[in-house]
């Protein structure tokens, strides 16, 4: 009772704040500053078709690098306490079902993720959605076996070669043309062909790589929890 | 033409009809079995039918949504076949009331050949 009148408090307040604000706000109808000339530059600047692409990669490249020191200290923490505190359970064997579709839907999901990963920089997509899928190929076989991955694997190697190399092609900027995570050096290409946008297809593949090795040893480990058959 | 554009209409609402009813489910049905039955059934046919109606609104994007509907039909239902096999080895979540358990009794509860 005391919870649901909490709650209908809340929502009156909020609406009430929502509609005395709303109507004061000004909307604009051009786009202006920094919006505007990621807008009217974009594609001159990065040669990338796809501006939020070449907003998060190319322009805020930096501001990228540190959601990937993010994922990679969130990741670490789960493996870690994972390990630590085991929850226990047994994997169990896969049904007909399950173990038939993860026979099946693996090559077509695993080429739509690296068909992300690739067209980052011309369509909608992009590294860390591509790795994302290509983690939930990873975690479809591993539920279609009955089998438990033990410690070993490449999976810390892929992800700390991925990592390495976004710093890297970072460097790649200053050794060049004095600025790090410059996009333009290579040349941009023409806008909508696959090799375009500098340094962003490159960068989503090493995003992609990471992203999906890190949710993968995610998946490990919380198979692994109930220790190794 | 406009017997399309009235179709797909029809279409889209009873699918969004059907999600919603779906999203109601889940929050008010009583226990896991019956959510279950909200969560995977209704999701489905809502989404294809949500889709078909699309397909009737632009009909050159039928091709791709053709995709999207065989992947939907081939994972929602393993999705929902999985969440429902991990409740039943659940022994707690066992309803009072059941009177027949045909997966237990078939001996395939494990996976196969136990």
């Amino acid at each position: 009772m005391i919870r649901t009148l909490t709650g209908l408090i809340i929502v009156l307040v909020l609406g009430a704040v929502a509609a005395a604000v709303i109507p004061e706000m000004q909307m604009r109808e051009e786009l202006q500053g920094v919006g505007y000339s990621y807008v009217s530059r974009g594609m001159d600047d990065t040669g990338s078709s796809n501006l939020v692409t070449a907003v998060i990669v190319a322009y805020r490249g930096l501001d990228t690098l540190g959601e990937v020191v993010v994922l990679f200290c969130a990741s670490t923490a789960v493996v870690l306490i994972l390990t630590l505190y085991p929850i226990g359970i047994k994997a169990s064997e896969p049904s007909r079902v399950v173990a038939f579709t993860a026979k099946v839907l693996p090559a077509p999901i695993l080429l739509f993720g690296v068909y992300f990963i690739a067209h980052s920089h011309i369509s909608p997509g992009g590294g860390f959605p591509g790795g994302t899928v290509i983690a939930s190929v990873f975690l479809l076989v591993m539920l279609g076996s009955s089998s438990v991955p033990d410690g070993r694997g490449r999976l810390p190697a892929i992800e700390s070669l991925a990592g390495l190399s976004f710093g890297l092609l970072g460097f790649w900027g200053i050794m060049t043309v004095g600025q790090f995570l410059n996009n333009a050096f290579l040349g941009t290409g023409t806008p909508g062909t696959i090799v375009s946008g500098g340094l962003i297809p490159l960068i989503s593949i090493a995003i992609g790589a990471k992203v999906a090795s890190e949710f993968s040893g995610v998946f490990k480990a919380f198979r692994n929890t109930g220790g190794t058959v | 033409m406009i017997f399309l554009s009235i179709a797909g209409h029809v279409l889209l609402v009873s699918g969004g009809f059907i999600l919603f009813t779906s999203g109601l489910g889940i929050l008010r049905m009583p226990d896991v079995w019956n959510r279950l039955h909200a969560g995977t059934k209704a999701t489905t046919l809502g989404s294809i039918l949500f889709l078909a109606g699309i397909g009737c609104l632009e009909p050159t994007w039928i091709p791709k949504l053709f995709l999207i509907v065989l992947f939907i039909i081939l994972t929602n239902p393993v999705s929902g076949h999985a969440l429902a096999r991990a409740v039943h080895m659940r022994p707690e979540e066992k309803p009072d009331n059941l009177l027949e358990d045909d997966l237990a009794e078939s001996g395939f509860e494990g996976g196969e050949e136990q």
